[in-house]
């Protein structure tokens, strides 16, 4: 287990940064907690501290952490990173996985679970492995998509138009569309709309 | 009689003819007339299905766009209600537990945000219910006269404790005399999230509403001295397809939810909004309730007499 790890917890809400603040101070004694809210601030603070742990959400208001992750990784590869989201893992963790990060703790999980969790990412011990037989639907479709399905996902679920999409990636008009045309083909839907009431019901958050 | 009549036949031929012709005109008239007035007939059906498609195309989109919305407050309930609740839960309890080891800034530092937390939860819950109380058509609401200035204090009274943390001063420059005929409850959930909006958007310095008559109605202003908006943040909220986006995140992108309601109830209320802004020096909501067309609409309810504007 690291001595003194520094620790960056990256999340838009200021109270879930804070609760795990406390749980690693009060569970662990670590003191190095550095808060950010975006994913500039946490390039900013990358910059800032030489931090060992990174405790990342997916979802912020600037962007999301699938934008960010490659750069992330070649600018600080011993960084060690754990995923905690509201997001399903098993729609998200092949993106982080691909990545080579293997924590991924959902938001949901209950006080007890998540300190052991947590405890296990800091002290370098591999994540305990995922149930099989959890409660979550098997037929969810999204979990067809791939890493670039899921970035396009979101903007469209945030119901930008495809050139803003493109703009904002840095891709071209026609492959948004082309990826557009696929998470329609792969999640069987006709429309924007219709991607959200499925949004809804399998719990994917944007 | 078989003669008679062939032979009167024969004799007048040409009388004959001149009444076959007559009747041929008249028949030919009468068809004329009658296919006139079928297709008159059918042009107004036409323009009657016309208008029926178009109303009905209108309520099409009301509904995709209600669902939308509902869909959105679905994932902001989730995403921006129920986790930090849970947060704020292991939080408190930690803060039970611990209480006699834990350094007293820490201690201080957590009880600050659970307390801003939830009241940051409280805002968001009752802007929701806001919106969902007023997506029912049968709306029984009627009209009343009252004081803006007094509202305006009320409404202070709730941001209060939030300005106080954050350095920011309430002005109320509604002048005193103002009384408005309106929904009272819509003109009061506009002026909640304009102050909303202010107290997020703001670090520090005054927010100014100001109210007065003009001689074709009532303006009313909520000024700040905050981050402001960029044109485009401003055209998007004014976009008919503006969809919200993250409700409370860091009260940065807090704007959403707020403008989608405000946008909804000053439809309702027959007024009209401007934003001015200027990035990093503040915003200006104006709000114009038009006092010509408050008072046609009385006409029609029979209520001329109470017209108090």
């Amino acid at each position: 287990m690291f001595a003194h790890p520094h620790i960056i917890i990256a999340d838009d809400h200021s109270m879930i940064r804070k609760g795990i603040k406390l749980l690693l101070v009060t569970q662990f004694g670590y003191k190095n907690i550095y808060e950010v809210n975006s994913c500039n601030e946490l390039f900013v603070e990358l910059k800032r501290t030489p931090a060992t742990h990174l405790v990342l959400d997916i979802i912020f208001a600037d962007g999301t952490a699938m934008e960010v992750i490659a750069t992330l990784r070649q600018l600080y590869p011993e960084l060690k990173i754990m995923i905690f989201s509201m997001q399903l893992p098993e729609v998200y963790a092949e993106v982080f996985r691909n990545h080579s990060i293997h924590y991924f703790l959902e938001k949901s999980t209950n006080e007890d679970k998540t300190v052991s969790y947590l405890r296990k990412f800091f002290s370098d011990e591999p994540p305990p492995n995922r149930n099989p037989f959890s409660t979550t639907s098997k037929n969810n479709p999204f979990t067809l998509l791939s890493p670039r399905e899921l970035e396009i996902l979101h903007y469209m679920l945030n119901g930008h138009k495809t050139n803003v999409i493109a703009q904002n990636l840095n891709l071209s008009n026609s492959t948004v569309s082309t990826i557009k045309r696929r998470i329609f083909e792969k999640t069987d839907t006709n429309s924007v709309a219709q991607v959200l009431e499925l949004a809804m019901l399998y719990n994917i958050n944007y | 009689m078989f003669s008679y009549f062939n032979y009167s036949l024969f004799k007048s031929w040409g009388f004959i003819s001149f009444v076959s012709i007559v009747l041929y005109i008249i028949a030919y008239n009468a068809f004329k007339y009658l296919v006139r007035k079928l297709l008159k007939r059918q042009k107004i059906f036409k323009l009657l299905l016309q208008r029926k498609t178009i109303e009905i195309q209108r309520k099409n989109e009301t509904l995709e766009k209600n669902n939308l919305i509902q869909t959105r407050l679905i994932s902001i309930i989730s995403h921006d209600l129920i986790s930090p609740l849970k947060f704020i839960h292991i939080t408190a309890k930690t803060l039970l537990e611990r209480n006699e080891h834990m350094p007293p800034e820490l201690y201080q530092e957590m009880l600050t945000e659970v307390s801003n937390s939830s009241k940051e939860l409280e805002l968001l819950s009752t802007n929701i219910l806001n919106w969902i109380k007023y997506q029912h058509e049968n709306r029984r609401l009627e009209k009343e006269e009252f004081d803006l200035h007094e509202m305006v204090n009320q409404l202070f009274l709730i941001f209060q404790g939030l300005a106080r943390q954050k350095n920011v001063n309430f002005v109320n420059e509604v002048h005193q005399e103002v009384v408005l005929y309106q929904f009272m409850e819509p003109v009061k959930i506009v002026l909640y999230n304009l102050i909303l909006n202010a107290i997020n958007f703001t670090e520090r310095g005054n927010i100014t509403i100001t109210g007065g008559h003009t001689h074709k109605g009532i303006l009313v202003k909520v000024k700040d001295e905050g981050l402001g908006m960029s044109e485009e943040q401003i055209n998007n909220i004014m976009s008919e397809h503006f969809i919200v986006s993250s409700a409370t995140v860091d009260n940065r992108k807090g704007n959403g939810l707020g403008y989608l309601i405000i946008k909804d109830m000053l439809k309702f209320v027959d007024a009209r909004f401007v934003i001015k802004s200027i990035k990093h020096g503040g915003t200006v909501v104006s709000i114009f309730f038009p006092t010509f067309e408050v008072r046609s609409n009385q006409l029609q309810h029979g209520k001329l007499e109470t017209a108090v504007l």
